[in-house]
Parts: C-alpha cells; sequence; structure tokens
C-alpha cells in the first residue's frame, strides 16, 4: 500500500511541487495520475522511488518509512518498485534479451535465475520472438513493451509508468495500456502518469488530477464497464500468457 | 555462489571500463609505470650504495696507531712522552675503547702481527721485506682496530675520535673515514630525496589522471548508471566496476614496471656499474620480492584512491 499524509515537497528553490497531499493507493490497484506539465506529477514519481525526499508530513510505500527512509534502503525500495519512462531508457548496444537481463544482473541474480525469467517476462510483455534482436532496430511500441518487460524482471510490486506512451502512436499506446492491465491484474500496483486523456477515458480506472502541486480531484473507477472492457474482446493481444 | 558470480561480472565490467577510455586509460598506465621504474630505480641505486657502504671495511672502522716508544735519555721524557704516553697493548685501554657508544669490536693488532698481515697481502711481492725483521727492525706500528656500528654517524665517530684522544693517544695517528662516510651519506640523502620528490610528484599525476579516467568513465556510462539505480542496484554495485578499473590498472603498471625495471637492473645499471671493479652489486633475485610487493602496492593505492576520490565526487547513487 501506498500512503501519503499531508506531505509537501519544496525544492531547495523555494519551488513547492507538492503541497500538503494526502494520498491512498491500495494494493493492486491501477490508477492514472494527471495534470497540466509542471503540476507535480513527476514530482510525486520521484518522491514515490525516493529520488527526492518528502519536505513535510508521511509517506509510506509498504514497510517503508519514505519519510524517514536511511540511504541504505533506497536499493531496497526500488526493487519493489519497476519504473518505465517515456523514452524507453534501453540499451541500443544491448540486445532485448540482455536489455531486460541486465535488471536482474545488477540486483546479483543468479544466471541461472536469469535464463529462467527473461524468456517468461519477454513471452509476457509479447515479445519472446524477438529476444536478439537490438531496440534501436525495433518499433516505438516494441521499445517500450522492453522497458515494461525490464520493470517487471525482478517482479516487483508496484509498477510506476511515466509517460509511457508519450513517443508512441495511438494503436501502440493502446497496445502499451492493455499490457499494464493484464500487469496489474497479476496482483501489481500500477501508477500511470499520463497526459493522453482520451486513453484515461477509455480505461474505467482511478484517476487522480493535480494542478499546481494540489490534488484536485480523485476519482474512483466507475462501476459501468468502461470501453475497454465493452470491447476486451477485440483488443485483448496474448491475453493468456501469463 | 551469489557472491562470486557478482565478483566475476564486476571484475569483467572494470576490464571492460579499461577499453571504453582507452586514451585515459593508457596515460594513467604510462604515468603510474613512469612513478614506480623512477622509484623503483632510485631505490636499488641506494640499497646498493648501503651495501657497498657495508662491504667497504674502512668506512665504519677506525685505527688507532701506536707511536714506538722513545728511547729517552737516561733522567729525562721527552715532552711528547709526557703528552702521548700509550705505546703498547693495554688491557685497560682497550676495554675503556669498548665502552665507548657505538663501538662494536676492538682488536689490537702487534707490531709483529702487522708484519705477518702485510706479508700475506703481498704475497709473492714480499721479497722485499726479507730486508726487514719483524722482531728486530720491524718499520711497522702496533694498532688497535675499532669496529663500530654500522648505524654510526660522523658525529659519533667524531665523539669517539675525541675520546680516544684524551685516553693518551696522539689525534694525528687516529686514522678514521670520516670524509669517505660524509661523501657517501651526501649521495645517499640526495638520491633519497630525488627519489621521493618525483615519486610524490609522479604519484599525484597518476592519481589526477585515474580520477579523470574514472571521471569520463562515469560520464560515458551516466545513462547504464540511471538505470541501474532505477532498478535497485546497491551503491557498492554501481561503485565496484569503477574501483576495480583502477585497481587492475594499478596492477598492470605494477606488473610493466617490474619488468622494465628488472631489464634496467639486469642490463644498463649492472652494465655501467660493472666497469668500476670495486662496486659490488646485488643480483636482481634479491629485490623481486620487495619489488613485486612495492609496486602492486603503489599500483592498488593509486587506483583504488584516484577512482574513489572521483566517484565521491562525480557518483550521486
Amino acid at each position: 500500500m501506498i500512503e501519503l499524509k499531508n506531505v509537501s515537497m519544496i525544492y531547495p528553490n523555494g519551488n513547492a511541487a507538492l503541497r500538503n497531499i494526502d494520498l491512498t493507493i491500495e494494493d493492486n490497484e491501477f490508477v492514472f495520475v494527471v495534470g497540466q506539465s509542471g503540476a507535480g506529477k513527476t514530482t510525486l514519481t520521484k518522491l514515490l522511488i525516493a529520488e527526492e525526499r518528502v519536505s513535510d508530513g508521511e509517506m509510506y510505500i509498504n514497510d517503508f518509512k519514505m519519510h524517514r527512509l536511511r540511504r541504505y534502503k533506497i536499493p531496497k525500495l526500488r526493487r519493489s518498485i519497476g519504473m518505465v519512462f517515456q523514452d524507453f531508457r534501453l540499451f541500443d548496444n544491448k540486445t532485448v534479451y540482455e536489455n531486460v537481463a541486465f535488471a536482474m544482473r545488477v540486483v546479483g541474480a543468479r544466471p541461472s535465475e536469469i535464463k529462467k525469467r527473461v524468456p517468461h517476462v519477454l513471452s509476457l510483455v509479447g515479445l519472446a520472438n524477438r529476444a536478439k534482436s537490438y531496440p534501436d532496430k525495433m518499433s516505438g511500441g516494441e521499445r517500450q513493451r522492453i522497458a515494461i518487460a525490464r520493470a517487471l524482471v525482478n517482479n516487483p510490486d508496484i509498477i510506476i509508468a511515466d509517460e509511457p506512451t508519450g513517443n508512441i502512436d495511438p494503436e501502440m499506446s493502446k497496445q502499451i495500456f492493455e499490457l499494464l492491465m493484464r500487469i496489474n491484474k497479476m496482483d501489481k500496483t500500477i501508477i500511470v502518469v499520463t497526459h493522453d486523456h482520451n486513453m484515461v477515458n477509455y480505461y474505467n480506472k482511478r484517476v487522480i488530477r493535480i494542478a499546481n502541486g494540489h490534488i484536485v480531484s480523485d476519482t474512483p473507477a466507475k462501476s459501468v464497464p468502461a470501453a475497454s472492457e465493452r470491447t476486451s474482446g477485440e483488443q485483448s493481444e496474448g491475453g493468456d500468457e501469463q | 555462489m551469489k557472491l562470486i558470480n557478482t565478483f566475476f561480472f564486476h571484475i569483467a565490467q572494470g576490464i571492460k571500463g579499461i577499453f571504453r577510455n582507452p586514451i585515459m586509460s593508457t596515460a594513467s598506465l604510462l604515468v603510474l609505470v613512469c612513478c614506480m621504474v623512477v622509484t623503483g630505480t632510485f631505490a636499488l641505486i641506494i640499497d646498493n650504495i648501503n651495501k657497498n657502504f657495508e662491504a667497504l671495511d674502512d668506512v665504519n672502522k677506525m685505527i688507532v696507531w701506536l707511536d714506538d716508544a722513545p728511547e729517552a735519555e737516561e733522567g729525562e721524557e721527552s715532552a711528547e712522552e709526557q703528552e702521548y704516553n700509550i705505546h703498547e697493548y693495554d688491557k685497560k685501554t682497550e676495554d675503556a675503547i669498548k665502552a665507548l657508544g657505538h663501538v662494536v669490536e676492538v682488536v689490537f693488532m702487534s707490531k709483529q702481527e702487522a708484519f705477518e698481515e702485510f706479508k700475506e697481502s703481498e704475497g709473492s711481492d714480499a721479497e722485499f721485506l726479507d730486508w726487514f725483521d719483524a722482531e728486530e727492525n720491524n718499520p711497522l706500528r702496533a694498532s688497535y682496530r675499532i669496529t663500530f656500528a654500522s648505524d654510526t654517524d660522523t658525529e659519533n665517530i667524531r665523539y669517539i675520535k675525541k675520546a680516544i684522544a684524551e685516553m693518551g693517544f696522539n689525534e694525528e695517528n687516529i686514522d678514521e673515514n670520516i670524509d669517505l662516510y660524509d661523501n657517501l651519506m651526501n649521495v645517499k640523502g640526495a638520491l633519497t630525496t630525488i627519489a621521493l620528490w618525483l615519486l610524490a610528484v609522479l604519484f599525484v599525476i597518476s592519481l589526477f589522471i585515474i580520477m579523470n579516467s574514472t571521471r569520463l568513465g562515469l560520464h560515458s556510462r551516466r545513462e547504464e548508471i540511471q538505470i541501474m539505480r532505477y532498478v535497485g542496484a546497491t551503491n557498492s554495485f554501481v561503485r565496484a566496476p569503477f574501483v576495480i578499473e583502477g585497481v587492475v590498472i594499478g596492477l598492470v603498471s605494477a606488473a610493466i614496471a617490474l619488468g622494465i625495471e628488472y631489464y634496467l637492473y639486469t642490463q644498463v645499471i649492472s652494465g655501467v656499474i660493472r666497469q668500476y671493479q670495486a662496486i659490488v652489486i646485488a643480483p636482481f633475485t634479491n629485490y623481486l620480492v620487495v619489488l613485486s610487493v612495492a609496486f602492486a602496492a603503489i599500483g592498488v593505492f593509486a587506483g583504488l584512491f584516484g577512482s574513489v576520490i572521483s566517484i565521491r565526487k562525480y557518483l550521486k547513487v
């Protein structure tokens, strides 16, 4: 569970990026975080991965007290969170397999574990047959799938996707969101920071809107099925791969 | 098993890092090699001076000659004999000399013994000594031969000389090698100073280059490091390859420096010194272990220190 109690974040230059935020995200929830540029979405993401520290208030992620988190505990926290970025952040000189394996390698996983886990995760994201390809020869959607596989490979509890569809076309975007939905069903908490209102409206999920460092609305998932669910039969792709 | 895997992963990453910035790695390596070779060469020369110092019998020895007793006319004593009244072996004098600080041995050599020793040293050329007789007309003088401890300095030798003269010996009859001793000490001191300065300057330069090499490595791998951080790599995991890179450069430099030093010592320095037959030169094997350890220590320390400074300065994990 993620819990923020009266959290403020003020940068050293005096800019208050977040002010008195109260927020709870339950385990296995799917949450969209939306807002204009500079609203505080990225700062919220940075707080979640301990890249920035709260200036005031209390923040908890599972067993971690983020407002008092010791430096040496940060790697352990980050192993429980998978990050997906708008710009993918892949190694073009490494194959798809190596990119994903790298995330396991740096947390000290055994080669035998890596050999077992990476093909499984690649098949989950629909890239089983592209393991030996290089990212720079692949489409934006495929590249983002590699990034999602990398975020997923260490089996984190939470996936944070920062503008995951910002650099890809609408059709591919839909596939990425479908993939994130499927991962959510694997008991993972998913937080998607996005500007893509079409997608937010399309899926019936909780939406947190931030403006000027405040949460201005927190809309829970509607009880009526969303457009995505009404058309799930047409949209799903490889849905049985779990 | 996990630790071993991680260890070999770091080693591989560290070695890859060396080839990622070949120019800076080569520069670090060359300066470190120079640092080690210069220091090693000076150390070997200084040690050989010390060895020759010890081999030169006369340097830490003093000879106190005993004049023959003057044949004074009856009833009168010469003024000289009144002042310098020791002309023969005396146990009390020997003990008094032995009691002086830094004296490790006192040997009395009688006129006869001196004659025999001289005759022996001349070998087949000693025919001219047939004119003399050890008892009757022996031209040589008796003496006390004093040996000092190896750490005796010129001040101590001067003090001993004065103390012996005060026992009743003519100061002109006391032979020592203070000037030679001084000269050798001066040469040794100058070489040590030069070596230490060169070591310091070259070490600082090599540290600076290793720091910059690490900094370049950090810059070229900044995206990789960022991803490592996001997926939960520990600080030590991120830093280890850079430290290993520095240490490997240090160890490779040490190995190259040892090879160059071997060539320099056995071919160049020994070749030059062999022209002076009186000078003894120690075999390189005497220094192999100590040089290997010293070079490895310099290399590891420079690599470790340089990379750690750079990491602490430029890598915020």
